[in-house]
C-alpha cells in the first residue's frame, strides 16, 4: 500500500496512504499531473495547513475514503441542510475558530465533499436566528451607522422569499 | 521548530490514525500551556528590555495567547466560502444575514444567485405615478405587483427594471399604453405574467424595443386586454411557451388568438390555451410549428380533431385535456401517435369500468392524471397498467376498483406523488397498502376520498413522505394517530375540514414528527392548547397557517408570536 508524506505550515511531516491524500484535489493534481514522485521520499509541502487541522482532516478523508462519487449538479442536494450523516455531525462538533479553520484548510485542499458538509454545518448555525442573534453566534460587530440599520429592514419587507 | 513527529509514530499501522491524532492534540496542549507560563515571562523580559518586536510590545494577558488559536475575531472566511454557505439559506434567513453587518450585505448584494432568492413585493393597493419613488430597491431579478394602479412609469423603473428577469401583475390597473413603457424597461425578463389586469385603451404604435429574452407569458382574464397580443406578437422574438388562459368570447378574439400564436410560432414549444375547435384546426394547420407540449382548457373540442392535432404535432412530449371527454379508443390512437409522450391529463367517461389501455402505448410516461366526470363516479380498473418510469399519479372522479390501485402502485415503484381527489375505495387501509410499495413517495395528497369499511389498521412505514393533505376525510382519530407514526420525515401537513383532528390527535402528531417546518388548518379545529403543543414540541416548525379556524384566544395567539422564530399566518 502507498504512503506519500505531507508537511504542514509547522513543519510537522505525516505519512499518509496515497489513497486517503488524495480526498484532495490539490494533491490529486501534485500527483497525477505534475508527477510529483511520492517514493522519492520527499514531503509535500501544505504551507497553509497547520498540523492540528491537518489531523482532522485526515481523520474525516480516512473515514470517507471509499464513499462514492457524489452526483454532479444535484441541485436537491445543495439545498437541503439536513442530512448531514450522523458521523460528520459529531466530527464537525468543535469550536468554531476549528470549524473555520477546517473549512479554509479543506477549500486550500480542494476538498469538495468537506466543504459542502461544512457549509450545510455553518447554514445550520444562521438558520432560525434573528440578525442580533448570528452577529453573537459568530461574534460580528453590527457597523451600520445608526439608523440605517432600521431602513435596511424596512427595504427587507419588500423583499419576500421566491414562491 | 520543525518537529518530526513522523519519526517516533510510524511505521506503525496506519489505522491509528485516530489514536495519532488524540496523541498530537495532547502534546499540542502541552504545548499551549508552555506557552502561557512562558509568554508572560517573555511580556516581562520584552517590557524591561525595550525589545522591537512590534507584536510583543503591548503587555499581553497569559489568557489572550493562551487562547490564540481559538482568536475571538471569527467570521473570517472568504467571501466564496460565505456565497456557499449563504446559498443553502432561503429568502428569510438571507434577509437576517444582510442585517448582520455590512460585509455580508455586500456578499449577498453582490451575487445574482443570491439576490436571485429575493424578490421585491410591492405593497397591495400601490398608486405608482409620479409621487410614488421608492428609494435603493434591491436589485433583485423577480417582482411582483398586486392590486396596484399603475399610472405613470418613471426612472426609477428603469434601473430597477432592468435587473428583473421575471415580473409578475396581479388584478392591476393600468392603461395598455402605460404597460408597454413598462415593458420598454425591461429588457431581460424571461417570465411574464398578467394576471386579472385590466388594461384599457389601445397602444397601436409599439416603442422600439424587443423583449428577446421573454420565453414564457402567461395571460390570464386579461380583460379588453386581446389587444395586447398584438403587441406581444411584435416584440417577443424568443417566446417559447405561451398561456393564455383568456376565455374567448368573441370571433375577434378568437382571430386575433391565432394571429398571435402564427406571429410566435418558429419559437414556440408550448402552448396553453381556451381552444375552441377553430384555434385547434388553424393550430394544427400552422406550418413551422413543433409543439412539445400543449394545454386546452375548455370542452369545446372535438376527439377527432384532437386526433388529427396528434398526428401532426409528432413531437408531443405533454397533452392535457383535462375537461375534454375523451375515450380509451382515442386515448389508444393519441398513444400511437405521440411516441415521446411524458405527460399526460385526461378525462374519462364511460359506462362501464375503464380499464386504461393506452398506457401500454405510453412507455415514457411520468405524469398521468385521470379524472372521471362526477365525483367518486366512474370505475377505473388500474390493475395491469403501472409503470415504472412514472412519478406522478392523479386520479379524481374516480372509484377505484378492488385493489387494482395495489397492483398498480406495485409496478410503479418510482412515483413520487400520488394525489387522489373525490375518489372512492374499498377501506382506508386499501389506500394505504396500495401506497406501501412506492418506497420514494414524497408527496400524498388525500382530499375528499369515501371508503365503503372502514377496517382501519396500518402496516408499512412511509419513510420518504415529507408533505401530506387531507382533507375533509372521515379517518378515525387512532387512524389518524397511527398515520402521523408512520411519516417520522414528514416536513408539511396541509389539514382542510378534518373533523377528527382531536387535541390526542394534535398531541401524537406534534411529538411523532421532529422533522415539520409547516403546518396548515384549514376550517379545523384548532383548539386553545394546539399552541402550547406546538411551542412544546415542534422545535423545527417554521411556518403556522390558521385559516378559517374558529377564533385563536389570545393567549394562544400571543405565545405562538413570542415563542419563537415561527411565521404565523392567520385568517
Amino acid at each position: 500500500m502507498s504512503t506519500i508524506k505531507l508537511e504542514t505550515s509547522d513543519g510537522v511531516k505525516f505519512t499518509v496512504k496515497t489513497q486517503v491524500a488524495k480526498c484532495s484535489g490539490t494533491i490529486r493534481t501534485m500527483l497525477e499531473d505534475i508527477g510529483i514522485n511520492p517514493q522519492d521520499g520527499e514531503a509535500i509541502p501544505l504551507s497553509n495547513v497547520h498540523s492540528t487541522i491537518l489531523q482532522k482532516i485526515l481523520v474525516w478523508a480516512e473515514h470517507h475514503v471509499d464513499d462514492p462519487e457524489p452526483p454532479r449538479d444535484d441541485a436537491d442536494a445543495a439545498k437541503r441542510t439536513d442530512d448531514i450523516c450522523s458521523w460528520d455531525e459529531d466530527f464537525l462538533k468543535v469550536d468554531q475558530r476549528t470549524l473555520f479553520d477546517v473549512m479554509l484548510a479543506a477549500n486550500y485542499l480542494d476538498m469538495k465533499q468537506l466543504i459542502a458538509v461544512c457549509c450545510k454545518t455553518v447554514a445550520n448555525m444562521i438558520k432560525g436566528k434573528t440578525a442580533d442573534q448570528i452577529r453573537k453566534t459568530f461574534n460580528i460587530e453590527n457597523d451600520f451607522p445608526p439608523g440605517d440599520e432600521d431602513k435596511i429592514r424596512l427595504r427587507n419587507q419588500f423583499c419576500e422569499e421566491r414562491r | 521548530m520543525a518537529s518530526c513527529v513522523t519519526c517516533g509514530l510510524f511505521p506503525a499501522p496506519l489505522e491509528t490514525i485516530q489514536q495519532m491524532a488524540t496523541r498530537l492534540n495532547s502534546i499540542d496542549d502541552t504545548l499551549r500551556n508552555l506557552t502561557s507560563i512562558l509568554l508572560p515571562l517573555a511580556n516581562s523580559w520584552d517590557s524591561s528590555s525595550k525589545g522591537s518586536s512590534a507584536t510583543l510590545k503591548a503587555p499581553r494577558t497569559s489568557f489572550e495567547w493562551s487562547l490564540s488559536s481559538e482568536d475571538s475575531s471569527t467570521a473570517e472566511l472568504p467571501a466564496q466560502l460565505w456565497e456557499r454557505i449563504f446559498l443553502q439559506l432561503n429568502a428569510r434567513q438571507l434577509s437576517n444575514v444582510r442585517q448582520a453587518c455590512r460585509s455580508w450585505k455586500r456578499i449577498v448584494d453582490g451575487n445574482p444567485a443570491l439576490v436571485g432568492k429575493f424578490e421585491v413585493r410591492f405593497p397591495e393597493n400601490l398608486v405608482m405615478d409620479r409621487e410614488f419613488q421608492p428609494q435603493r430597491l434591491l436589485p433583485v431579478c423577480g417582482a411582483t405587483l398586486k392590486r396596484a394602479r399603475i399610472v405613470s412609469v418613471e426612472t426609477w423603473w428603469t434601473s430597477f427594471g432592468a435587473n428583473l428577469r421575471w415580473l409578475k401583475l396581479g388584478e392591476c390597473k393600468v392603461s395598455l399604453a402605460t404597460l408597454v413603457g413598462m415593458l420598454g424597461g425591461t429588457p431581460n425578463l424571461e417570465v411574464l405574467e398578467l394576471l386579472q389586469v385590466e388594461c384599457s385603451g389601445i397602444c397601436n404604435r409599439v416603442e422600439n424595443f424587443r423583449l428577446a429574452k421573454l420565453e414564457q407569458l402567461t395571460i390570464e382574464g386579461l380583460e379588453g386586454g386581446v389587444g395586447l397580443l398584438n403587441v406581444f406578437g411584435q416584440v417577443c422574438t424568443g417566446l417559447k411557451e405561451v398561456r393564455l388562459r383568456v376565455e374567448l368570447t368573441e370571433v375577434q378574439s378568437e382571430r386575433r388568438v391565432i394571429r398571435f400564436l402564427q406571429s410566435v410560432r418558429n419559437t414556440l414549444e408550448g402552448v396553453e390555451v381556451f381552444a375552441t375547435a377553430k384555434i385547434l384546426y388553424e393550430l394544427t394547420a400552422l406550418k413551422k410549428i413543433r409543439l412539445k407540449r400543449a394545454a386546452f382548457i375548455g370542452f369545446w373540442i372535438d376527439e377527432k380533431d384532437l386526433m388529427e392535432f396528434s398526428r401532426k404535432q409528432a413531437t408531443l412530449e405533454e397533452l392535457e385535456i383535462p375537461e375534454v371527454v375523451t375515450t380509451v379508443e382515442t386515448l389508444n390512437e393519441i398513444g400511437t401517435n405521440l411516441p415521446s409522450l411524458k405527460r399526460l391529463a385526461v378525462k374519462i367517461d364511460s359506462e362501464d369500468a375503464v380499464l386504461p389501455t393506452f398506457l401500454a402505448n405510453m412507455p415514457h410516461l411520468t405524469y398521468l392524471a385521470i379524472s372521471g366526470v362526477y365525483a367518486t363516479h366512474q370505475l377505473l380498473n388500474l390493475t395491469a397498467h403501472g409503470s415504472a418510469n412514472l412519478t406522478e399519479l392523479k386520479l379524481s372522479n374516480v372509484r377505484v376498483t378492488c385493489c387494482s390501485l395495489q397492483r398498480f402502485c406495485a409496478a410503479s415503484a418510482n412515483v413520487r406523488v400520488l394525489e387522489l381527489k373525490c375518489c372512492a375505495f374499498e377501506s382506508w387501509s386499501e389506500i394505504f397498502a396500495a401506497v406501501a410499495p412506492c418506497r420514494k413517495l414524497e408527496r400524498l395528497q388525500l382530499d375528499r376520498i369515501r371508503v365503503n369499511r372502514s377496517d382501519d389498521f396500518l402496516v408499512a412505514y412511509f419513510d420518504s413522505l415529507r408533505y401530506l393533505e387531507l382533507s375533509d376525510c372521515q379517518l378515525s382519530k387512532e387512524l389518524l394517530a397511527a398515520l402521523f407514526a408512520l411519516c417520522p420525515q414528514l416536513e408539511e401537513v396541509y389539514l382542510w375540514r378534518m373533523a377528527n383532528f382531536d387535541r390526542d390527535v394534535m398531541l401524537r402528531m406534534c411529538q411523532k414528527l421532529k422533522r415539520l417546518k409547516q403546518l396548515t388548518f384549514n376550517d379545523c379545529l384548532f383548539g386553545d392548547d394546539f399552541a402550547d403543543c406546538i411551542v412544546n414540541q415542534c422545535q423545527q416548525l417554521e411556518e403556522l397557517n390558521v385559516l378559517f379556524c374558529d377564533k385563536l384566544s389570545n393567549r394562544s395567539e400571543a405565545l405562538l408570536r413570542t415563542a419563537r422564530n415561527i411565521r404565523l399566518r392567520l385568517k
